[in-house]
C-alpha cells in the first residue's frame, strides 16, 4: 500500500470536480424541475423559451464557476505538531475547520452511485463534540482514502490511550497493520436474506411512503390546475371499490419495502479485525463504518416471531452521539442468524451475559394499560347513545366484545414480555408483543439514571425508571421504589467506582 | 469445561447494605424567592389570556357573552391550579450533593429525581436572567452526553451558594478526568 503523507494542505481527487459539479446539477434539477415540465407542455412564444434558454445555460455556467472554486479552495491536512485534523472550504467566505484528533470518534466511509462510477470515496469524519458538524470529503481515491482513516485513527487512539498504559499502545500499534488485512470472522448477507426480511418487515411503511409520495406530487402541482386535473381524479379509484384499492395499496407497499430493503442494505458484510467491526452495506448509498468495542454505548437486538423462525435477526448499535440526534448515530445491522448476533455481542462485551435475576413491572401496569385501552370504547358508546338507530345493540355487543378481548390479549402479552434483566454488569430490557427487542445496557456506561413519580403512584409506592445512555435513554415503567432503589445504589456505585472511560 | 460451567454459573445478589443508600441523602430546599419567579412567569402567561378575552368581549357581539364568561371560569380555574402547583414544586423540589454524585428532585404532579454521577458530567454553569438579579438567585446548571433528559438545572440557589456548588463540582469533575 502507497504511503501518503497528508502534511501539506491538498486537495481531493481531481474527478472530484466532476461530483461537486454534478451535485449542483442535481440541486438545481431538483428546485427547477416543475419548471421545466411547466415549459414542456405549455405553449410560449420563441422569444419567452429563447430567454429561458439563455437564463439556465446562465445558471449552469454560474455554478459550473462555483464547483470549480470550491474545488480549488477545499483543502485538508494533518498536523501532527498541534494533534489536530484541518479542514479549509469555502466559495466567498473561508472556512477552517480544526478538529482536535482525540475529538475524533470515528471516521467512516461513504459512496452514492455516482462516486462508484467515477470510482472515489467520501471519508466521514464523526466527532463527539456537539459543535462542530461531522466532516465530510467527497473525493478520495481508495488508498488514500483507507490511508487517510488509517491515520486518523491511529491519531485518535493514541491521544484516547495516552493516560493509561503507555507501552501497551506501542506493543499494539505493531500488530496494526498485520492484524488489520485478514479478519478473525465475517459474515455475508445475500440477496436472498434481504427479500425474505422486506417480506417480512412492516408494509405499512411502505404504504406510508406512497401516501407521502402522493401528498407531495399533489402539492407541486397545485399551482397548475391544468395538469392537476390531466393527473386523473383519486375518487375514481375510490368508485371502483376500496378493497381493491386496499389490496393494491399493500402489494405496492409490501413491493417498495421489499426494495427499500434491498436498497439500503445490498450486499451487507460484516468483518471482525482484531480491534473493530467493520460494517459495509447499501446500493445508492454505500457506507463502510469501523466499529470499536469502546464506543458502544447500547445494543439492541430486534426480531419479529415470523422472522425468528427463519433465523434474521436485527442488531442496532448505538454510538455516543451530539445531543439532539440520538438517532442519527445508530448503526442498523438486518438480517443476522443468532450465531453471528451472539459473536457480535461477544466483541462487544467480551463475556457472555447472563441474567441473575429479572425485575418485572407491577400487575397496575397491566390494569391501566388495558383500562386505557377502553377508552375509545367509552367514548364510542356515549356517542351510540345519541345515534342509537346507527347500529343494533347486538351488533354493538359483539364489536365491542372482540375489541375488549383484542386490548387484554395485546396488553397481557406486552405486561409479560416486558421485563428488565439484572447481571452483575448489564442492564438488559425485554419487551415487544410483536417486535420483540433486547436492549442492552452496559451499567458503568450510563450517563445517569431518573426516577419520576406522578401524584397517583405515590400511595402504591410505585415509581418509573429512566437510564440515560450516551447512545439513548432507555424506560422501564411501574416498579415498586422499595424494589428497585438497591439497584439504583447499585448502578451508581458501578458508575462512580469505575474509571474505565465511558467513550 | 468445569471451570468454565462455574464461570457462568453465578447467583449473584446485590450487596446493598454496604452501598451508599439513595434515599436517606436529606434534600437541600431550593430558595422560596424562586417561588416569585414562577409566580411572576404564570401571571405574565395569564395577562396574555386576559387580554385576548378583553378584546374578544369587546369586538364579539353580545350573544357569545355567555361563552366568554365561561372562559373567564376556566381561566380562573387554571390560574388557581397553576399557582397551587408552583407553590407544590417549591415545596417538594431538592437538591443534594453526595461525595460521587448530585441529585436534584423536583415536580409535584410528576415527581422526577435525577442522580447524575460527577464523572458522567461534561460541564456544569450558572445562570442568571434578569428576573434571577432582581431576586438575588441564580441557577446551576449541569450537562452530561445522555442527551436533555439526562441533564438538570437546579433553579432558586443563593447566588454565592451557586457558584460554590458550581466550584465544587468542576473540582471534582477534573480530579476524574
Amino acid at each position: 500500500m502507497p504511503d501518503f503523507s497528508f502534511a501539506q494542505p491538498q486537495r481531493q481527487s481531481v474527478v472530484g470536480l466532476v461530483l461537486i459539479f454534478a451535485t449542483s446539477l442535481y440541486h438545481i434539477a431538483r428546485n427547477l424541475w416543475v419548471m421545466v415540465i411547466y415549459f414542456a407542455i405549455g405553449e410560449f412564444s420563441p422569444r419567452t423559451l429563447f430567454l429561458a434558454g439563455a437564463a439556465l445555460i446562465l445558471i449552469l455556467l454560474l455554478s459550473l464557476a462555483y464547483s470549480i472554486l470550491y474545488f480549488l479552495n477545499f483543502k485538508f491536512h494533518i498536523d501532527e505538531k498541534k494533534e489536530e485534523f484541518v479542514l479549509q472550504k469555502g466559495v466567498f467566505s473561508t472556512d477552517t475547520i480544526n478538529l482536535p484528533f482525540r475529538k475524533i470518534q470515528q471516521v467512516n466511509f461513504k459512496r452514492n452511485i455516482l462516486q462508484r462510477v467515477i470510482g472515489v470515496y467520501s471519508v466521514v469524519v464523526e466527532t463527539a463534540g456537539s459543535q462542530e458538524k461531522e466532516v465530510e470529503i467527497r473525493a478520495l481515491s481508495q488508498e488514500k482514502a483507507n490511508s487517510l482513516a488509517e491515520k486518523l485513527m491511529a491519531h485518535a487512539e493514541e491521544e484516547r490511550k495516552q493516560p493509561q498504559e503507555e507501552e501497551e499502545c506501542v506493543v499494539e500499534s505493531e500488530d496494526y497493520i498485520t492484524s488489520k488485512a485478514v479478519p478473525e470472522w465475517e459474515h455475508k448477507v445475500s440477496l436472498f436474506t434481504l427479500f425474505k426480511l422486506g417480506l417480512t418487515s412492516n408494509y405499512l411503511r411502505g404504504v406510508g411512503i406512497i401516501i407521502a409520495f402522493y401528498f407531495t406530487l399533489r402539492e407541486q402541482f397545485m399551482f397548475n390546475e391544468e395538469l392537476s386535473s390531466q393527473l386523473g381524479e383519486p375518487e375514481m379509484f375510490w368508485a371502483q371499490g376500496k378493497f381493491m384499492l386496499i389490496i393494491f395499496l399493500l402489494l405496492v407497499g409490501m413491493i417498495i419495502t421489499v426494495g427499500e430493503t434491498v436498497i439500503k442494505y445490498f450486499d451487507l458484510h460484516l468483518k471482525k479485525f482484531r480491534d473493530t467491526l467493520q460494517v459495509e452495506m447499501g446500493l445508492r448509498n454505500n457506507t463502510r463504518v469501523n466499529l470499536r468495542a469502546s464506543r458502544i454505548q447500547l445494543l439492541q437486538v430486534l426480531t419479529n416471531p415470523i422472522q425468528q423462525k427463519m433465523d434474521l435477526y436485527q442488531v442496532k448499535i448505538s454510538l455516543a452521539s451530539s445531543e439532539n440526534d440520538l438517532e442519527k448515530n445508530q448503526i442498523k445491522v438486518v438480517g443476522l442468524p443468532p450465531d453471528v448476533v451472539s459473536q457480535v455481542k461477544k466483541y462487544f462485551y467480551k463475556s457472555s451475559i447472563e441474567e441473575d435475576f429479572f425485575i418485572l413491572p407491577s400487575k397496575f401496569l397491566l390494569w391501566r394499560k388495558i383500562s386505557r385501552g377502553m377508552i375509545p370504547l367509552v367514548i364510542i358508546s356515549g356517542l351510540l347513545f345519541f345515534y342509537a338507530q346507527l347500529i343494533t345493540v347486538a351488533w354493538f355487543a359483539a364489536i365491542a366484545f372482540v375489541y375488549i378481548l383484542l386490548v387484554a390479549t395485546y396488553n397481557y402479552f406486552y405486561f409479560r414480555k416486558l421485563k428488565l434483566g439484572i447481571s452483575r454488569d448489564f442492564l438488559i430490557k425485554h419487551s415487544g408483543v410483536w417486535l420483540q427487542k433486547e436492549e442492552y445496557l452496559e451499567m458503568f456506561r450510563l450517563q445517569s439514571v431518573s426516577m419520576s413519580q406522578p401524584l397517583w403512584y405515590r400511595r402504591r409506592g410505585l415509581i418509573n425508571l429512566t437510564f440515560h445512555s450516551a447512545g439513548g435513554d432507555v424506560h422501564f415503567p411501574m416498579v415498586y421504589k422499595s424494589r428497585v432503589q438497591p439497584l439504583i445504589n447499585y448502578l451508581l456505585f458501578k458508575i462512580e467506582s469505575t474509571n474505565r472511560p465511558w467513550m | 469445561m468445569d471451570s468454565l460451567e462455574a464461570e457462568r454459573f453465578s447467583n449473584f445478589q446485590l450487596e446493598v447494605e454496604s452501598l451508599p443508600k439513595l434515599e436517606e441523602v436529606k434534600l437541600q430546599p431550593i430558595s422560596r424567592k424562586y417561588l416569585v419567579k414562577l409566580q411572576v412567569g404564570t401571571v405574565t402567561s395569564f395577562l396574555f389570556f386576559t387580554i385576548g378575552l378583553v378584546v374578544a368581549f369587546y369586538f364579539s357581539p353580545p350573544q357569545v357573552h355567555k361563552w366568554l364568561w365561561w372562559g373567564v371560569a376556566f381561566l380562573a380555574v387554571i390560574l388557581a391550579w397553576t399557582f397551587f402547583n408552583n407553590v407544590m414544586y417549591i415545596r417538594r423540589s431538592g437538591y443534594g450533593l453526595r461525595e460521587q454524585d448530585i441529585i436534584f428532585k423536583r415536580g409535584f404532579l410528576f415527581e422526577r429525581t435525577t442522580v447524575v454521577p460527577f464523572n458522567r458530567i461534561q460541564h456544569v454553569s450558572v445562570e442568571r436572567s434578569f428576573l434571577d438579579k432582581m431576586l438575588n438567585i441564580a441557577t446551576v446548571k449541569v450537562f452530561t452526553a445522555g442527551g436533555s433528559g439526562s441533564d438538570i438545572s437546579v433553579p432558586g440557589l443563593d447566588p454565592a451558594t451557586a457558584t460554590s456548588v458550581k466550584e465544587e463540582i468542576s473540582s471534582r469533575i477534573y480530579k476524574h478526568a
